[in-house]
């Protein structure tokens, strides 16, 4: 264990941390936050385009809710029932807004929650 | 690493996965950070910005995949593994590159030096015996180099080397019988070459 390499090997010092740490921790927000928001964008393209072209009906308490609808008839209170309404004509770029706000509204709630993890 | 730095280290795992605590994990790499850094440095032949760029990707790569990490070995060996592996794709690649040749003046400032002379070295405080030692590993196989420096720098123990390196123990015995070897005729050699 006496030669000369080993204790030349042996002997090289720690090397300070020069802000690789920080470095590192930076990187590991930045990607999540981006992951985040890439999630929340889904999750808001999924809601919109739910809201657009599902016919409103699919949102009546029988579909949804059947046996609330039905404790709510159980307790003689009338049936709620959503009107058929039309596909409202809504400009790209407000759903483009809307999925950006939701998607860094989100990102940021997810990346400052602890409770949601990877 | 005694029994107490290693229930400490278990701790800071459990929370970086649990409750996925930044501030855990930001233990984690200040803790390991020098070792991993310094392992990488040896491989990529003390390239110190290459080897910071891998070690990066290493503790990224670590964070993303920690929930995998079982525990019953040492976390370190487990990024050393990481960062092997890293290192070899990133070798792979490199090697389909074409090389870029450097100037001739940069090549000198190394050599003067390396001869005891010259205003700045480009290895920051290096000294000669490490400069020979730094040559004296490029010799060698980053297969024989990694074994070398994971079993007598960083006190792995030879299956622990296996782990990282995912080479049979057989193999790991015989990369370390054969770069000290190696390692002992060209430091030698290095150092006979030295103006005394």
């Amino acid at each position: 264990m006496n030669e000369p390499w080993l204790e030349e090997l042996t002997r090289e010092p720690e090397l300070p941390d020069d802000g690789f740490s920080a470095m590192v921790m930076k990187r590991v927000r930045r990607e999540r936050l981006l992951r985040s928001w890439v999630l929340s964008c889904v999750g808001g393209l999924g809601f919109v385009l739910g809201a657009l072209f599902l016919p409103w009906d699919f949102f009546s308490w029988d579909h949804i809710f059947p046996l609330a609808s039905q404790a709510v008839q159980a307790v003689s209170v009338p049936k709620i029932s959503v009107p058929n309404l039309p596909v409202p004509n809504i400009d790209p770029l407000y759903v483009l807004a809307f999925l950006v706000a939701l998607g860094t509204g989100g990102a940021f709630w997810i990346d400052t929650e602890p409770a949601f993890g990877r | 690493m005694g029994p107490a730095d290693r229930a400490r280290e278990q701790q800071l795992i459990r929370r970086a996965v649990a409750l996925d605590d930044h501030a855990a994990f930001g233990d984690l790499v200040r803790q390991h950070q020098s070792p991993v850094r310094q392992f990488l440095r040896r491989l990529t032949g003390q390239d110190e910005a290459r080897a910071d760029d891998l070690a990066q990707e290493t503790f990224w790569k670590a964070y993303r995949n920690l929930a995998r990490f079982r525990g019953d070995g040492r976390f370190l060996s487990w990024l050393f593994s990481i960062a092997y592996q890293l290192f070899v794709t990133d070798q792979r690649r490199k090697q389909r590159l074409p090389s870029v040749e450097l100037p001739p003046d940069v090549e000198g400032q190394e050599a003067v030096y390396a001869g005891g002379g010259g205003p700045r070295p480009l290895h920051g405080e290096r000294t000669i015996e490490r400069l020979s030692l730094d040559r004296a590993l490029e010799t060698l196989r980053h297969e024989e180099r990694a074994a070398i420096d994971l079993h007598y720098r960083h006190s792995l123990t030879q299956e622990e080397v296996g782990e990282a390196l995912k080479l049979p123990l057989g193999t790991v015995k015989s990369l370390i019988r054969r770069g000290r070897q190696k390692l002992k005729e060209a430091f030698e050699a290095d150092s006979g070459r030295k103006p005394s």
